[in-house]
Formats: C-alpha cells, structure tokens, sequence
C-alpha cells in the first residue's frame, strides 16, 4: 500500500512535467491552430538556458535562473509566431508541421553551437535535495515541489483565462477568431500572447527539468512526441483536458514498468490510440469547426502533354546508366528511387486524398521488417520483397480504418501515433524486432546481389509501383479522390463514398511504403528501428513539398531534389540549421514545390 | 534519411572529378567511424587519443614508407548512417580499412557490412561478445575488453561479497543484454547459489530514472548490477541517491569508474561500487608516464578512457599495416590473427582464435574527494586472464 | 401523377426552437415545386434533410417508395436525388469538362479500373455543358469561370446522375436579373424535357411565380401555404408573413 501510494506519487510528479510542456502546446493549438513541433526545441532551449544561468549566477542561482529561463524563452517564441508562424496562420497543416520541424532542426543547431554537445548535467535544486519519508517511503522533496507547481500553473491558467480580458478575449478566439476581429480587437496581439504563454510555459518545463535529467540536444523530439499525446488525448486546445490526460499518462507509466518494463515507450501511444478510437477528439475537444483549411486552390494535376515524353526520356537514361556510373552513384540511386516510391504514395494520400500523414514510416518500416523477417526466415528476397507490400497493407488497413474517420490535424496525430506504437515496439520488443540492435545481413538473392543488379531490380520494381500510382490518380479513383478533397458535401451528393475511398488510397500509400522499405531493407542489408522514426516521415514529406504536392512527378523531382540539397549543405558545418532553413522558406514561399512550379509554367506555355 | 544519406551524396562530385590513381606518396586512407555527436563524451576524448597517435607515427614518417591519413566521419549514433558510411569511406574514398564504432549495435552492424563486402574492420570500442563470437566473422576484430571479459573481472569481486539476491539495469540493447547475460553467467558459475530477482531494461539515453529506481527497490534485492553509462547513469545515481536505493546494498558497475561517466557525476559520485574504469591519476608505469604527458602536453586535459582506446586503435593500424607490408584486405587479415604490439597499458595481442584482443580493465572501488569521484584499492586485469582458452573461444564463433 | 418524395412529421430541433416543425408534404414527378419563405423560415435545413446533409429528429421521407430517412447522402444520390447548393459547390482543382465527368464516373459502380479519366464520359459531358450552356467554357479551370458559369456547371454535375428528383438551392442567388431568367430557362427546360422533379428554393419572386407550378410557403418551421402560385400568392396569411416584407415582387 504505501510502496503503491509512493508510486502514486513518481507518476503523480512527472505528470506534473508532462502537464507544464503540454498546457503550452495546447494553449498555442486552441488560438492559432498551429501544431507546434518546434515546442519541444522551446523545451530544450529552456532547460539549457537555466543550466547556464544556475552556473553564473552566483545570487540566487537555479531559483532566480528558472523563471528568467522561462521568460526568455517565452521570447523568443514571440520572435518566432513573428517571423515564422504568423505567415503560415492560413496555410494548410501540411506546411505547418513542416515549417515547425525546420525550425526543430535550427534550434537544435543553435543548441549545438552555444552550448556544444556534451550532455549538461545540472546540480540538484537548493533546499530540495533530499527525500521526505511518506508512509515509511522515500519520496524526493523535488518530486513533491514539482507536483505543486503542476497544479499551481493550473490554477494560474485558470485564473488567467476566466479572470482576465485578456484570457476572456483568448477563449473567444479560440471559439472563433472572426468573431474577435470583428470586436475591433487585434487578434494578431492575441496570438502573439498566447505565443509567449505557450513559449514560456515550455521554457519552464525544460527549466524544472534541470535538477532531474541531464539536458541534452535529443530533448526536443524526445519531448514532442508525448507532448502531443498528452495535448490529443486531453482534447487539443484544453488546457484542463491535458492535465488529465498528463495524470493518465504519469500513472500508466508508473505502474506499467512494474508489469511490462519493456513497455514503457507504448503505453502513451496506445493510451492515445484508445482514447480516439472511443473519442475522435479527445477527452475534452470539440470537433474542429467548420471545414479544415484547405483555402488553398489545389491546382489541376496532370503530367501534361510534356510528362510522357519526360518520363519516357527519363526511364531510358536510368537505364542507360550503369554503363557510365560508378558504383556508389548506382547505390546513391537506388536511395533515391527507393524514396521517390515512397514519397509517391504520400503524395496519393497528402495531395489528392487530402490526408496529413505525419507518420508514413509506419509502413516503410512495416515493409522493412516484414521483408528483414522473411529473408531471416530463409525464404529469399523475392518472397521479402512480397512480404513487404503485404504486411504494409494490411498494417494501412487496420490503421487507415481508424484514421480515415478524423481529419485535419487528428489524422496527422493519429498516424503520428501510429508510427510512434510500431517504432517503441520495434525498440523495446527485442525477441521480435532486435530491438536498437535491428536485422542484420539481410541481402539480396544471388542474382540481385551488386551495385549494378540491385539498381535495375529497384528501378524495375519502383519504377513499377510509381507507374501504378501515378495511373491510379488520373484513373476515376484518382479523380473521385480529389473531388471529395476538394467539395466533401459535393461529392457526398454525387453519390461518392469518400471513406471508402479515403481508405484505400491510405492502403495504397502504405503499400508503396511497404515495397519501398523491403527494397531499401536489401540495399542495405540492415534494418533498425529508425525507419519508423518521425524523421524518416519527415523525410517522405519533404520529397514531397519540394516536388511539389499537386504534381504527380513531384516525388521522383522532389526525391531527388532532396538528395542533391542533402550533397550541397551536409558539407557545410551547419547544415542541420542550413537544412531547416531551407524547409521553412519552401514552407512560407514556394508552398507549390519545384514540380508546382514547373507544371504551371508548362501550363501557362500550352495555353492556346 | 537526410541524416544518413548526405554523405553518399558527397561522392557524385568527387566521381564526377575523376579517380585519382593511388602514388607511392599518397597517404593510406583509413576510414574511421564513430558517434562524435551522439556520445562526445567518450569519442572526443577518443579522437584527442588516435590523434596524438597519428601524429607520432606520421612525425617518424608513417608505415611503409607512406603517411597514414585517416578519414573521420560521425554516425549521428545510428547504425544504417554507419553502414551507409562504410559504403562511401570502401566505395568512394577507397579506404583500406574500417575502424572506430561506439555502441555495440553499430559495431554490430559494421561488422556485417565489412563480411559482406570483405573488407578489415578493427571496432576499437563497441563491447558485445557477439562482435567476435556468436556473431563473429572473418574481417572483424575488436581492442576493448568484451562485456565478457569486464563482468567476468567484476563477477569475481561480486561473489565474494555474498550478496544472494541480484537485481539489474541494463540499457536495452545488445550490449545491455550481453553484459547482463555475461556477469549472470559468470556469478552463477561463482556462487551456484545466487538468485536474479529483477531485471530493468530502460530504453538506451531514455531512462525514467524515478519510475525504474522505484522498481529496483520493491524486488528488494541485496545487489544491484548496473550497466548503464552516460546521461542514463547520471539520471539512475541521482535518483538512486534521492530515494536511498544504494543504502545499505552491494552496487556492481560496469564502467562506471572510467573518467568520462564519473567526472560528471561531481559530489553525487557513488562510494563503494564495484567499478572497471581507468584511474590515470595513479597508475605507475614508464609506458603510462609517457603517453600521460604527451597527452597531456598535446591537448592540455586530463586523458579519459576513451583516449587510452583510441591511442591503441591507431597504434594497432599502423602495427597491422607494417606486419602485412600491404594494404590488402587478406593480407591485413592474416596479419592482424596473433598480432602483438607494446601500448601504454603493456602488451597486448589480437588472438587468432575469436579476433578479440588481450587489452584489460582495471578493477577497483569508487570513493569521492575534494567533490570529485575516483577509483581506489584498484588492479590491473590482463584481458587474457578472463578470457575462455583460444580453443574454447573458437567453439563460440560460426563456421565460417 | 404519382408522389415521387413524400415527407412525413418531419421535425428538426437545434437547441430548443424547431427548425422544421413537423413538416408533410410530397412531391409529384415531373412538377416544379417552389419553396419560398423568409430568412430562417426552415428551408435550408429542409433542404438538407432531404439531401441527407442532415438527419431528422423525427419524421419519415420516402422516396420513389423506399423509406430513406435513415440514409446518407450519397446513397440518396445513388437512388437518384440531385441536388445544388447554395453557395456553389465544384471541385476546385479540375477544369468544367472534368468536373462533369467526374460527376458521371461516380455514378459507376467500382469506379471504372485504371484507365485514364480524362478520356471518360467525354461526349456525355460535352453533352451536359452544352444542355446547360457552358459548351464553351469545357476547358477552363473552374477557378476562372463566372459565377453564373459555376452555377450552371454543379446544375450539369447535378444532371450527370439522371436523377429523378433535383434540389436546387437558392439557384440564382447572386444573379442578375437577366442572368437568372437564363438559368431558370435551362434548369426547368431539361426537368421538364427529361420528367425530373424539380423542387428549388428562391428568393427572387419573378422566378417563383415565372417558373413554379407549385408554391409551397414556409413560416417558422412549417409550411403554412401551399398551392398554384397563383392562390398562394392571394393568399392573405402568405402576404402578411412573407410577400408584405417583399412588396416589390
């Protein structure tokens, strides 16, 4: 009983924590609707802007350095919603996500640069170092503080949104900022407070943090991911509903280590699962009002008259090459190929179907396993290399199902989700996956084996399946697609079942995935967990942003675009920085991508 | 991945330029893999090691005649960014051989890209047992003592402590799990009697440190077996201090006493743990003596492990390339089964039977002064005192 | 003449005023029926009660003898209900010619395999822009067509599935006077030439009285007049309520 209620209280103190980083998300997401991925580098920065304070200051050390971490982090959050976040309000959520990963990766550079690599490990908090004895059990006076301050924030939000102008004016927005601005009141100046609310929120999250871990440049991800769970669960924009689910999470995770020790990473991400699948918006969210943003005009997409002359042109050189290529070029390709396949069956479900994907891993590395498990099984690559799309499939089918009834920014989380379940059962499940470890000496046939074999096998197979997906967004599935994308009520009264559709299309971009993860399974004879890790998704993504989301060539462009970018700043010292800069201005500027631009400049010449 | 792909790309342009045939003068390229910013902690320390190394090789004019140039690059801590590397140092830069690696999964996962593509690959640092074992191939060899070798040296101290029932903590992961398996293996041997109550295995660098340490203490064991390292260990000893865990317990700690993770720990360092580490600072010898002032004098810091290891991985390169008077992977091979070289800490050989070197550990208790854990009352451990007989250790290894 | 819909205690609450008030009436095929009523009078939320948009608290509609209150949207479109809406819906990134076509491949059981759309259904399509008089136009994105063009063309989509029954929601809304006389031409021209039921609300009375054959009043949720419009434009109660609000029609 008392070791019960000691570990009551373990979880009780990191919900606590989990509560400070996700109030600030939530806050953010219910006023300006952005999903913040950068919330975690906010996070990060705050913990090591505290452990540099704590060193300097000599006069109050980490009790005067947490809250001017918090504020300056708060800051800078505004210097953020300024330059970056505000020009992306209308956007589509696809490009947010985007934007706020790129600037994931600035920070962590920043981080990098300023404070260097070595993991900071800070001093115990003064006056708080001991352990209190409650029922016989040590509990840590630091564990019991941070319980405090968790339901202080709480109160102080409270007080903040129910009590003040300011917070009556916030509430308002959230229910409809149109209302607000018709009042007459600025709601830029509101979202640019609510901005610093969240920022600061997650500066002192990552302060408090300083006493308990040690702080490292992997917080920011690290964080994220639960960050959201939290922020779902609870219903995204309820502050109070992420308090809850903070609570739920803290004591899964107390009590699960005591039963499943090798399940700790899950259990958020089932929590999540279960709590959608009986409430598609949380426990506390309302559904998101009115239709999801897709203001853009999605431009008409075809290949053009100029597109099979191309594709044509493009297949015979890629055939042509090994004669003239040297090896690692031939192996250079295949990655590309391998990506282009994968990024074409995103760009089926982001742009006709209209789906966020924010975890399209999950089938890359669904494939990957299934075709690392098949070929340890002494079946031979070609039956991996069927394995792959097979298990892919079925794994889309089962989580398409789920996803397809939610949209917007819920789909993204929820595919998020799912990747994140597969990629903390492929890291902590190791008698099925090898865990960290991962499959080794996975190659190919005999016959396929050598730089120039496995490069015509991949461009036969990719080559394939990128065909296949192209025809199926010019064939009636394709258009009946964007139709429900584009007028959901329309299409609903011409009688087209856009679930069904939605669904397959989902299945069909994870069977690409799946082909694509078996094939890069054998180019590199190895498999670990972090091809279903959030940036492998990314990677997707970004293939498609810059070849552009509404043009059926953009994966292969944008596939290859991404490894020439790739050659040119991973050069340079900073090329994560350089990297996500890179992301952010496509993202803001040239939300059309390359593939965007150069169909509408063919389009524009073929105009009679 | 972005992360792991960008160095592939580098390679188009060099290609694009043309190969350049190798020279008598050209240096030898040696490729040289680690996770500079995934545990700089250790690697850098590393670096600073191989570098010294390199430098007096190449001031008395490298080997066979030709400087030794040695190509860094950082796996991020990833194993495929690791393989893909490979790919590029063999492929592209035509290195003549692979060294380095961290973490035992990317030793793991080099080690099946250098048997695959037949190329030497000298993992100076990753410590499974089943790099040279069960897993074990041709081209592979490995300088550190193995999780084997440093549970068996610990296991030997841990039995005579009597301490029955054991609980552990392992980061999980191959060399996590090895470790466990290894020191359970060995004290059971010792002590038939002991008994494995518990077994924590937090995720590698993502240890809930409160949550595992309420764990540990309600199986209630009489010792604790750790091998976690790095930020995981400062998180567990933090919170083991706060909520008394080691009071009163016999703790046993797999590298624990080596520089790199106990300088960090400061005043929070633990007493009285069963440690291997590498006490510089009171080792006597005039082999130590010199490679502690080089050091220091090159690079104005104290040495870590990890300099110790990347020393002797240089100084074993250059001693392979010289016994094989080639850079041909079959001849480095066979020149690297039975090699033997004089390094900082005496003599140690590469054994023909299983590729795992003689190199050892030092094994000693943990004490904090002046603010500052170290290691006492500690002794040297020849790597071939622990290690099974060639013949036994050959039985361990596939056929092939 | 046989009722093709009929709506029985049709009742639709938000909150607690009803919307529609236990409504009955029915449709015959082949008629022009008007819906006409003021602002919040209940003829939207009618209206998607029909098309599915919206489900009834209570009540019944049949349609062509099926019972099809439980049904959603595009199961009533298979059975042959159309429909308009009243801020025009087309799909946005297709040009008019395939948006029509797209309209005719949904009404294709499995879609129609991979073959290319674009070359699907062609001369239908060119067949229905021409009926609705936008031939011209076919090729241009629906981003660059008037709106009067954009209405005409969801009138064409709405035709694609040869419905029996055909909402049209506020159809000329936003037109001018000339412009809307056209469209009304078109739109009751083809209901009469292929014996579709056409029931459409409005508020531009010259096109109630100019095209109905059938006027039905609604007054906070229920339908208070219904008849030729000529009675329902005598009749006192609809020109207290609703004409007196609009003395210039």
């Amino acid at each position: 009983m008392a070791f019960a209620f000691a570990q009551f209280l373990t979880g009780l103190a990191s919900a606590s924590w989990l509560f400070l980083v996700a109030a600030g998300l939530t806050i953010v997401f219910g006023v300006t609707r952005v999903v913040n991925f950068a919330h975690g580098s906010l996070y990060m920065l705050g913990a090591y802007i505290a452990y540099s304070l704590t060193g300097m200051l000599s006069l109050g050390g980490f009790w005067l350095a947490v809250p001017i971490a918090a504020v300056t982090v708060g800051l800078l959050g505004v210097v953020l919603e300024m330059t970056v976040l505000r020009r992306l309000y209308g956007a589509p959520e696809l490009f947010q996500l985007l934007a706020t990963f790129g600037v994931v990766l600035i920070v962590k550079d920043v981080a990098l640069t300023l404070f260097g690599p070595v993991d900071l490990f800070g001093p115990r908090a003064p006056g708080l170092t001991g352990a209190v004895r409650i029922f016989g059990e040590p509990i840590p006076e630091y564990d019991l503080f941070m319980i405090g301050a968790g339901i202080t924030v709480l109160a102080i939000i409270w007080l903040l949104f129910n009590r003040t102008r300011f917070g009556i004016l916030v509430r308002a927005a959230t229910e409809d900022a149109g209302m607000v601005a018709a009042l007459g009141v600025d709601s830029g100046r509101i979202f640019t407070l609510s901005f610093f609310i969240g920022s600061t929120l997650a500066g002192l999250a990552g302060a408090l943090q300083v006493p308990r871990e040690p702080v490292t440049l992997l917080m920011d991800l690290n964080v994220i991911a639960e960050a959201f769970v939290v922020v779902v669960i609870g219903g995204m924009g309820s502050v109070f509903g992420a308090f809850i689910a903070a609570i739920l999470i803290g004591q899964l995770k107390a009590f699960g280590i005591l039963v499943l020790p090798e399940s700790t990473l899950v259990v958020a991400f089932l929590a999540m699962t279960v709590v959608l699948a009986l409430r598609p918006n949380g426990l506390f969210g309302r559904a998101a009002s009115g239709p999801p943003p897709a203001a853009e005009i999605a431009p008409p997409e075809n290949l053009g008259r100029f597109g099979r002359p191309a594709a044509i042109a493009l297949l015979i050189s890629l055939a042509l090459l090994p004669l003239v290529a040297e090896p690692f070029i031939l192996v250079l390709c295949v990655d590309i190929m391998t990506l282009a396949l994968f990024a074409a069956g995103l760009r089926l479900m982001t742009g006709p179907g209209g789906m966020i994907s924010f975890g399209h891993a999950a089938f890359f590395g669904l494939g990957a396993y299934a075709a690392a498990a098949t070929a340890k099984a002494g079946l031979g690559m070609v039956a991996g290399l069927a394995a792959a799309p097979l298990a892919a499939g079925l794994g889309a089918i089962v989580i398409g199902w789920l996803c397809v009834r939610s949209s917007g920014v819920y789909l993204a989380m929820l595919t998020l989700a799912a990747a994140q379940i597969l990629w903390s059962a492929a890291v902590q499940w190791n008698w099925l996956t090898g865990g960290d470890d991962g499959v080794l000496g996975i190659w190919p046939d005999r016959w396929a084996t050598g730089p120039v074999a496995y490069y015509y096998l991949t461009l036969a197979v990719s080559g394939a399946g990128m065909w296949l997906l192209i025809r199926l967004a010019e064939a009636p599935f394709g258009y009946m697609l964007r139709a429900g994308r584009d007028a959901p009520a329309r299409a609903r009264a011409l009688g087209i079942d856009q679930r069904r559709l939605k669904w397959l299309a989902f299945t069909a971009a994870g069977i690409a995935a799946g082909l694509a993860g078996g094939l890069a399974a054998f180019a590199k004879g190895n498999v670990f967990p972090d091809v279903l890790s959030i940036p492998k998704s990314v990677d997707g993504l970004l293939a498609i942003l810059l070849g552009g989301l509404h043009a059926p060539a953009g994966p292969v462009i944008g596939a290859a675009i991404y490894a020439a970018l790739e050659n040119i700043l991973s050069r340079l010292d900073h090329w994560r920085a350089l990297l996500g800069l890179s992301i952010v201005g496509l993202a803001v500027f040239a939300p059309g991508g390359v593939g965007g631009w150069i169909s509408k400049r063919l389009r524009h010449r073929s105009r009679p | 991945m972005l992360f792991q792909r960008f160095a592939a790309t580098v390679g188009v342009v060099l290609a694009i330029s043309g190969p350049h045939p190798a020279t008598a003068a050209e240096p030898i390229k040696i490729g040289e893999i680690n996770s500079y910013t995934r545990l700089p902690a250790f690697t850098e320390p590393y670096r600073k090691g191989w570098q010294l190394a390199l430098d007096e090789i190449n001031a008395k004019g490298g080997v066979l005649g030709r400087k030794i140039e040695m190509i860094r690059r950082d796996d991020d801590g990833k194993p495929d960014t690791a393989v893909k590397i490979a790919d590029e140092l063999v492929r592209r830069d035509k290195v003549v051989m692979l060294a380095g690696t961290f973490f035992s999964h990317i030793g793991l996962a080099v080690s099946s890209f250098a048997k695959q593509n037949k190329v030497l690959f000298l993992a100076s640092e990753p410590l499974a047992d089943s790099l040279i074992w069960d897993k074990g191939n041709r081209y592979t060899f490995r300088l550190r003592p193995s999780t084997y070798m440093q549970a068996a040296m610990l296991a030997k101290q841990a039995a005579k402590t009597g301490a029955k029932k054991w609980a552990t903590v392992a980061p999980n992961y191959s060399y996590g799990k090895e470790a466990v398996a290894a020191f359970q293996d060995v004290l059971k041997k010792l002590q038939p009697d002991v008994e494995f109550v518990d077994a924590q295995w937090p995720a590698l660098f993502k240890i809930d440190a409160g949550a595992t340490v309420r764990a540990l203490e309600a199986a209630k064991p009489d010792a604790i077996y750790n091998v976690t390292f790095g930020s995981d260990l400062a998180t567990f000893v933090r919170e083991g201090n706060l909520r008394g865990l080691f009071e009163k317990r016999v703790m046993v700690s797999l590298l624990t006493g080596e520089p790199e993770y106990l300088e960090p720990l400061k005043t929070e360092a633990p007493t009285g743990w069963i440690v291997t580490g590498y006490p510089w600072y009171a080792i006597k010898s005039p082999a130590h003596d010199k490679f502690l002032k080089a050091y220091q004098a090159r690079w104005n810091e104290t040495p870590k492990m990890g300099s110790m290891v990347g020393y002797n991985t240089m100084l074993s390169i250059a001693a392979v390339l010289a016994k094989a008077k080639s850079t041909k992977t079959e001849k480095l091979v066979d020149a690297m089964r039975g090699l033997t070289l004089e390094t900082p800490m005496g003599k140690i050989s590469y054994r023909a039977a299983d590729h795992q070197a003689t190199m050892g550990a030092w094994v000693g208790w943990t004490a904090v002064e002046n603010g500052q854990g170290f290691m006492t009352r500690w002794h040297y451990v020849d790597g071939a005192d622990v290690l099974p007989s060639e013949a036994d250790a050959a039985k361990l290894r596939p056929a092939n | 003449m046989t009722a093709i819909l009929e709506a029985r205690q049709l009742r639709k609450v938000f909150g607690v005023t009803p919307a529609v008030d236990d409504v009955d009436f029915s449709i015959d095929a082949g008629t022009r029926t008007a819906l006409i009523g003021p602002n919040g009078a209940g003829k939207s939320t009618l209206f998607e009660l029909l098309g599915g948009g919206l489900s009834a608290d209570s009540g019944h509609i049949a349609f062509n003898g099926a019972d099809i209150t439980a049904w959603p949207p595009m199961r009533r479109a298979q059975a042959g209900i159309a429909r308009t809406f009243q801020i025009a819906a087309v799909f946005r990134s297709m040009t008019a010619l395939e948006n029509v076509q797209t309209a005719l491949l949904a009404t294709v059981p499995g879609g129609g395999g991979l073959r290319a759309a674009s070359s699907a259904f062609k001369g239908e399509a060119e067949a229905l822009l021409d009926t609705v008089g936008i031939a011209a136009a076919m090729e241009s994105a629906v981003t660059d067509l008037a709106y009067g063009d954009v209405k005409r063309l969801e009138l064409a989509m709405a035709l694609a599935g040869n419905p029996r029954l055909l909402l049209l929601d506020e159809p000329t809304a936003g037109m001018a006077a000339a412009e809307r006389r056209r469209i009304m031409e078109r739109a009751t021209g083809i209901a009469v030439a292929r014996g579709i039921a056409l029931l459409f609300t409005e508020h531009d009375m010259d096109t109630v009285f100019g095209f109905a054959d059938r006027v039905m009043v609604m007054h906070e949720g229920k339908i208070v007049a219904d008849g030729a419009p000529g009675d329902v434009r005598a009749d006192p109660l609809v020109r207290r309520i609703y004409l007196g609000a609009d003395a210039d029609a």
